[in-house]
């Protein structure tokens, strides 16, 4: 990864620090939060088609359950979740109860921005409450910053920032002793930007209600700028990271997968690296940090090499190598195929001795030009692609796209587009 | 008939608790709901015709409070649902309370008995005799525990009892031929029909056996067997997630349980099949157990007996003799059996009685259960049992459990080919790769079916006919009852070629046809039952692959299918009819979870 925003150690070290600090102040908790999870994430297309981004798995996990640990660990009682695009990915997975905490849903019909999904929950929630984007990895400690800022400060709202090398992305904000000045979508320092934690008081509806709409879309933060009150920001240096382009989600598996799993294996990664009901072939390997799902099969001679996270119901042929990848719930590999750096969503077949050599890539995407990105391909759900397919890195392909056998792709494949050989 | 809860504990959380356990209960019975609570100076009753809502309504402006009671969610068997018909039942002197789920076959006689001696009945129900029976014993000088156990030994037939005497705080139940199940939690004790009704509060469980009484207090529970001796049971621990009960951000738990299907299949066949090696691995049968098997005995009812058939059809593809039978008619008029009979029980409950009597009645030389339910009355009555791992399914209508029965089935079946030929069957690689690829099929089925659209596109017809042959004609019937049992629409599914032995008859242009191809030869002649269809003006719409012979010009709308296995095609033509169903319901504003007149667990 040579840029992008990364898990800062250091920030979490400080962060560490911070969290000792605050619990010895014991703050009172705020028991509610709402969790926005409805929308696509189109930087992530084509894997955005049939999941929302907060189910994009890192570690085998969705980055919306990195969020639900993150608030019961900081004595979150109840949770909403605002849901939308494929929704019902989203409640598959999480049910009605999470870690003790009580979820329920409301609906986003139709992606109107940050501030428009929060106004759904407007009438299930109390008089102050959290606020956590469901598609940015966290931990306990950016919530408990968040909140003991909140209390401390005595806010109407408090915003945790967070430390970013790409702060463009994200809105950078100005602060004066602690107190919010902007937030700046189009800046590019400092590097503090919105982490997408907020604590708020019932005041931010009101804010809402007067906040014109950009772009067809209302904006929470432009709303918080709107808030009559101290707006505070809390710099909690906990884990947060944000995978909204693919190399990033590799990235942060990797990473989660490895550094992590010593000091905080518990919330990070299952307890068992393969599972009981995985069949593992005698003479395939499976390296150290690595994890393999339920009830997956890995072939004679197959390799799982490091960093590589195989979720449930996968299928590797034999002698097939997948090095540094993601692969999804009933994705099947073919004999002698190679994949690094790659991505497969759910129900991706892979043709026999078809390679993703991973590499150096260079893509666009929604415009916007990336060279030099380490990355195979992504390749979305159902998708089929025959064998002794070559898959030039970078290359993307859309669900529901057939690729013949023998052909050499690259650049990005529609969904449900045929490639010829 | 009913659901049963019965809670005990030291503090007044009694009312609470078993509104809760009620609800959870619903899916057992719901045209009446009661609950009585005591608190040690007397007992306390209030009980309504209608669903809980109704019950919760009095009680938020009449409440009662308690540390122990009993409640009760009725589904008619004797007499109408009304507010004096609804458990619990009292005494004469309203201070025994009674819930009970079952059949007392000799209350006529017990009732006729007891109104000679002076008892005054208030309802039409059979219960009622045994508070009278109580208060009869307790009159006599018994003891509570004595009094209960007395007006026990003298009732006949199934049942699941439960009952609060007096002043006594004590809970006291029985169990025969109907399932009970104590629940222990840190404060306080449950006793339900079923695992869901209490699951919120404890996961650990003890069943009861059948001929078993139990006495509840708030610090513990002794069972004695029906010799009156102290027993121990096991506790177990149930790993269902009680986040499973609830509805998840869904409008129905019928919608729920269809998008879970994915997930009950991996369950399903996790660890249960090696599709890359080739190998079938079902822990409870290792090889060779079914060697000297000659044919195979499948007994089921209702969306189970078609689960029973399509493995009849899976078992005959395979060169195995199998016959799938109405359990209900196994027990009544049974078939010769002779030696070398594998007779397999299916039934998502475990509980369903017409299934159980013709287990009992059954001479096969041995017996498996198949079912959802760990512990349930099927899995004692058979040698062995092969659990479908499909997750509590709370939806009247079965949904889920049919595709996890058929896939679990599916896996049984090739083990069963395996034994009795010495081989796998002849593409038995192909299947099992199927199988193992079923829950990414459904998942796309799931996410891209059009069957709402479709379902809108007949909200006036008269009728609604399935077809299908071979393996696709267990989902043909099945297809149609879903329809109707939540639609309470008219549907009927036939075998393809049965269509022009009669039911043509019925075929007008309101009239619409499903026809199921499931990528064998087969579909050329559904082809031509389908064009004998459209010829009396009948709308078609196809489940078809891309296996299936070109429709184009020929059906009115296609509800596509991947393309899988030939003997898996069916399975995923089920979830679009599911689909259909649920949406054809919907639009007609229907209780999907709760059909009228219909129970869960058929159990009696």
């Amino acid at each position: 990864m040579k840029t992008g925003s990364r898990i800062d150690d250091a920030a979490a070290r400080d962060g560490r620090r911070t969290s000792e600090m605050s619990r010895a102040t014991s703050v009172a908790p705020l028991s509610e939060a709402v969790v926005l999870a409805a929308g696509e994430g189109s930087r992530l297309w084509p894997l955005t088609h049939f999941q929302p981004k907060p189910m994009i798995p890192i570690a085998n996990r969705p980055v919306i359950e990195y969020v639900l640990c993150a608030l019961a660990d900081a004595d979150v009682q109840r949770v909403v979740v605002v849901v939308g695009h494929r929704r019902t990915h989203v409640q598959n997975r999480l049910g009605h109860e999470y870690r003790g905490m009580e979820l329920t849903y409301v609906h986003q019909r139709a992606q109107l921005g940050s501030g428009h999904a929060l106004q759904q929950a407007a009438d299930v929630v109390g008089d102050e409450f959290l606020v956590v984007n469901g598609d940015n990895v966290i931990d306990g400690r950016m919530v408990r910053g968040t909140v003991t800022t909140f209390r401390e400060t005595a806010a109407v709202a408090t915003v945790a920032l967070a430390r970013s090398e790409t702060p463009r992305d994200y809105g950078v904000v100005r602060t004066d002793q602690g107190v919010i000045t902007s937030i700046d979508e189009s800046a590019a320092d400092p590097p503090w930007v919105n982490s997408g934690v907020y604590a708020f008081t019932e005041a931010i509806f009101d804010a809402l209600g007067t906040t014109d709409t950009q772009a067809r879309e209302l904006r929470l933060p432009d709303a918080i700028q709107n808030l009559s009150g101290t707006v505070t920001a809390s710099r909690p240096g906990g884990v947060w990271f944000d995978p909204s382009y693919p190399w990033d989600a590799l990235g942060a598996m990797s990473h989660l997968v490895s550094v992590h799993s010593a000091s905080d294996s518990r919330s990070v990664v299952p307890d068992e690296r393969v599972d009981a009901s995985a069949a593992v072939h005698d003479s395939a390997v499976v390296e150290e940090s690595s994890l393999v799902g339920p009830g997956c099969e890995i072939g004679a001679g197959a390799v799982v090499r490091a960093g590589s996270c195989l979720r449930e119901n996968v299928r590797i042929g034999a002698n097939a190598t997948v090095e540094g990848s993601i692969v999804g719930t009933d994705a099947s590999i073919g004999p002698n195929a190679v994949l690094r750096d790659t991505i497969l969503g759910p129900g991706v077949h892979i043709g026999s001795g078809t390679v993703s050599p991973g590499g150096s890539a260079t893509l666009v995407i929604n415009g916007r030009q990336y060279r030099d990105r380490q990355l195979g391909s992504v390749i979305a759900d159902y998708a089929w692609i025959g064998g002794n397919v070559t898959l030039v890195p970078g290359t993307r392909i859309g669900p529901f796209a057939t690729v013949e056998h023998g052909a050499t792709v690259d650049g990005d494949i529609a969904e449900q587009a045929e490639v010829l050989a | 008939m009913c659901g049963i809860i019965a809670r005990i504990g030291r503090d007044d959380g009694a009312v609470d608790d078993l509104l809760a356990g009620l609800s959870n209960l619903e899916y057992r019975g719901y045209d009446s709901a009661g609950v009585a609570v005591g608190n040690g100076t007397g007992v306390d009753v209030c009980k309504r015709a209608g669903d809980i809502a109704n019950l919760r309504d009095v009680l938020s402006t009449s409440p009662l409070t308690g540390t122990f009671g009993v409640g009760h969610t009725r589904w008619s068997t004797h007499g109408p649902p009304t507010d004096a018909n609804a458990h619990p039942h009292t005494d004469c002197t309203g201070e025994v309370a009674v819930v009970h789920n079952g059949i007392i076959e000799n209350y006529d006689t017990l009732r006729e008995t007891l109104r000679e001696a002076g008892h005054t009945f208030r309802s039409d129900t059979d219960t009622e005799v045994i508070p009278h029976l109580i208060e009869a014993a307790l009159d006599a000088g018994a003891s509570p525990v004595e009094a209960f156990r007395t007006a026990v030994d003298r009732i006949d037939g199934s049942y699941a009892v439960a009952a609060i005497i007096g002043e006594e705080e004590a809970v006291y139940a029985a169990r025969n031929d109907s399932p009970l199940v104590v629940g222990a939690g840190d404060a306080a004790f449950y006793l339900a029909s079923d695992v869901p009704a209490f699951l919120e509060f404890t996961d650990r469980v003890t069943y009861l056996e059948d001929g078993d009484q139990v006495r509840l207090t708030s610090s513990g529970y002794t069972i004695t067997d029906r010799h009156d001796e102290r027993v121990e049971r096991p506790v177990e621990t149930v790993d269902w997630d009680p986040q499973d009960t609830g509805k998840g951000g869904y409008d129905h738990y019928m919608l729920k349980e269809i998008n879970e299907q994915p997930t009950a299949l991996r369950q399903s066949i996790r660890g249960r099949i090696n599709s890359l090696a080739g190998e079938v691995s079902l822990e409870e049968f290792p090889p060779g157990v079914f060697d000297g098997v000659e044919r195979v005995h499948l007994v089921a009812m209702g969306t189970s007996y078609h689960a029973a058939m399509y493995a009849e059809s899976v078992l005959a593809r395979r060169g195995v003799p199998a016959q799938a039978f109405m359990a209900s008619e196994y027990a009544t008029n049974p078939p010769p059996t002779e030696s070398g009979t594998l007779l397999l029980a299916i039934s998502q409950s475990g509980e369903t009685a017409d299934t159980l009597a013709a287990v009992r009645q059954a001479r096969a030389d041995r017996t498996v259960a198949v079912t959802n339910v760990v512990g349930s009355s099927l899995t004692r009555a058979c040698d062995d049992s092969l659990f479908i791992r499909a997750g509590p399914e709370i939806g009247v209508a079965a949904t889920k459990s049919f595709s996890a029965q058929v896939a679990t089935l599916a896996v049984l079946c090739e083990r069963i080919r395996r034994d009795v030929l010495g081989a796998p069957s002849e593409d038995s690689q192909g299947f099992l790769s199927a199988l193992k690829e079923l829950p990414s099929h459904v998942q796309q089925v799931v996410d891209e079916s059009n069957a709402e659209a479709v379902a809108g596109a007949f909200l006036d017809a008269d009728a609604y006919f399935f077809i299908g042959r071979g393996a696709a004609h267990p989902v043909a019937l099945e297809g149609a009852l879903k329809f109707k049992e939540i639609t309470y629409e008219h549907a009927e599914g036939f075998a393809a070629a049965e269509l022009k032995h009669g039911p043509l008859a019925l075929v007008t242009e309101d009239t619409p046809v499903f026809a199921v191809f499931d990528g064998r030869d087969g579909d050329q002649e559904t082809l031509s039952n389908v064009k004998e269809i459209r010829a009396r003006g009948a709308p078609v719409v196809a489940l078809a692959s891309e296996e299936a012979p070109d429709l184009d010009g020929i059906v009115e709308h296609v509800l596509p299918l991947p393309t899988t296995h030939p003997d898996l095609t069916s399975v995923l033509a089920n979830v679009q009819l599911q689909l259909v169903a649920y949406h054809a319901a919907n639009q007609r504003g229907r209780a999907i979870d709760k059909p009228r007149n219909l129970a869960k667990s058929v159990t009696v």
